[in-house]
């Protein structure tokens, strides 16, 4: 089903990653971003998924709920895979006429994966573990500095906010409309182009109109409640940093730095 | 006091003018429940927009205490005293979970965070929506969400509050719970209600009716409880 997907809802639990500053959370995603780009060695790879692994496990979030996020993804990753191990070029493990397998290509499509599951899965805790509002507070606090440059942080993570919290409300909505359009007959069988155009239209036609009765609606909802920009707002659940977040951005940095190491001087 | 003199408004699009509202006249007082009762298209929704400046007149006022609604300054002053609940609660939750969405109006007020935790512990109890206060929307029922909505509206501690069939998609049991609240909240707090409702029994909670009709209040009774 189409609500089954996930991807970027928060998912309440209680964790101690759940409890964490958000700014913290960021702060150390960007390092661990920084620590993948290192990465150039099986050993690396290893410590580094069964290390995303444990992050996963104390997020306290099942992992059919990561599964349900990112099978959609892994069937993308199939597809570089696959391009990596037959067009690689070096010592051949297995050849039919034009179409072979090297040795060179087959740790490329097995680093490659691994380094997009890495990228993929830390931000899924990211937004597994912390609520849409709570982000947003957070981008707002770090970029406070860009203000002065012009840049309109307040607005840009208020966005980023309710396009989260809207996600699955609007999957709903595009599975209501399949369902509309399959009770009355239709027939979602793609036999050439021109149906398939067909059936997109008729499909995307309907959600588009609702995603934007959705934001009018919204948005005098808002104005209702008394949101005029970020001028003068306050936050309920105010952000502090704890001991356990700066260990945890330390714990971060550390293995970044690790992992730069191992790459120039092991 | 909600006064609405001479009321006339229209939606414009491509297709021409559709008026909507034809010299409405009103007015609430402090402490007071007005139930909008009319068929569907007659302007109840669009005359409830008017009160806290969603919309603006064509022609005619409307003020809130004295401030006129056309005034753009004064709009943040007239939604902190008038809260509206939708009839589309889903449309209308902002938050991630059921707690930050009804903080929203509050964080909007620029209140201290204990003020805003105070009002959000108080409202959910109200409402009865503790239990579900660090739940995401989506995993709640139609109902729940219009017992969010309404909970959003009252953390605001407005002075008037617009329901716009606000509780059409409860069963009847939490229908009669949440106009029970509200009943309190009228009663205990003095907080001026405006209800738009097609249940009949519902008009009973208030003590006066105005029947819309084409765009006209055809009818507005007033009995003292």
């Amino acid at each position: 089903m189409i609500r089954d997907i996930s991807f970027g809802q928060y998912y309440p639990a209680d964790s101690p990653l759940h409890r964490m500053d958000p700014r913290a959370k960021i702060t150390s995603l960007f390092l661990l971003y920084i620590g993948v780009f290192f990465l150039d060695r099986g050993i690396s790879y290893g410590i580094a998924s069964a290390l995303c692994l444990g992050l996963m496990a104390y997020s306290r979030v099942p992992a059919k709920v990561y599964w349900r996020s990112t099978r959609l993804i892994f069937a993308l990753i199939l597809f570089g895979a696959l391009f990596n191990i037959f067009f690689t070029e070096g010592d051949i493990l297995w050849q039919w006429g034009m179409v072979k397998i090297t040795r060179e290509g087959l740790w490329a499509a097995l680093f490659m994966a691994l380094r997009i599951l890495l990228l993929l899965y830390p931000a899924l805790v990211l937004t597994f573990t912390t609520t849409p509002m709570a982000l947003t507070n957070a981008l707002e606090q770090m970029g406070r500095p860009l203000t002065k440059l012009g840049l309109p942080i307040h607005e840009i993570a208020m966005i980023m906010s309710i396009a989260l919290r809207f996600i699955p409300t609007i999957l709903e909505e595009a599975e209501t409309i399949l369902r509309a359009q399959k009770s009355r007959g239709a027939d979602f069988s793609v036999r050439n182009w021109r149906q398939l155009s067909v059936h997109v239209t008729a499909f995307a036609v309907p959600l588009f109109v609702g995603a934007f009765r959705r934001s009018d609606e919204l948005a005098m909802a808002m104005e209702a409640r008394g949101y005029h920009g970020g001028v003068g707002r306050t936050t309920f659940r105010v952000l502090k940093l704890r001991p356990a977040d700066g260990v945890a951005m330390a714990f971060c940095l550390a293995l970044t730095i690790l992992a730069a190491a191992v790459r120039w001087w092991i | 006091m909600l006064e609405v003199k001479d009321l006339w408004f229209s939606y414009r699009s491509e297709e021409g003018t559709t008026p909507v509202l034809k010299g409405v006249d009103l007015t609430v007082r402090e402490g007071q429940w007005l139930s909008l009762i009319g068929a569907n298209g007659s302007g109840k929704s669009t005359l409830a927009m008017m009160f806290n400046g969603l919309l603006q007149p064509d022609h005619g006022r409307v003020t809130v205490d004295g401030i006129d609604t056309a005034d753009d300054s004064s709009l943040w002053e007239i939604r902190q005293r008038v809260a509206y609940v939708f009839q589309n609660p889903e449309n209308q939750i902002i938050g991630a979970t059921v707690e930050e969405d009804v903080a929203f109006g509050p964080e909007n007020l620029g209140l201290d965070p204990r003020e805003i935790r105070r009002r959000v512990d108080e409202v959910l109890e109200i409402t009865g929506m503790e239990q579900y206060r660090h739940q995401p929307p989506h995993r709640l029922s139609g109902g729940q969400l219009q017992k969010v909505a309404l909970a959003g509206a009252l953390a605001m501690k407005p002075k008037y509050l617009i329901l716009d069939e606000a509780c059409s998609m409860l069963d009847p049991q939490s229908r009669e719970k949440v106009w029970e609240s509200v009943e309190t909240l009228h009663r205990d707090h003095g907080i001026a209600v405006i209800s738009i409702t097609h249940f009949p029994e519902e008009v009973f909670y208030g003590n006066g009716i105005a029947l819309m009709e084409n765009g006209r209040t055809e009818a507005i009774l007033w009995q003292s409880k």
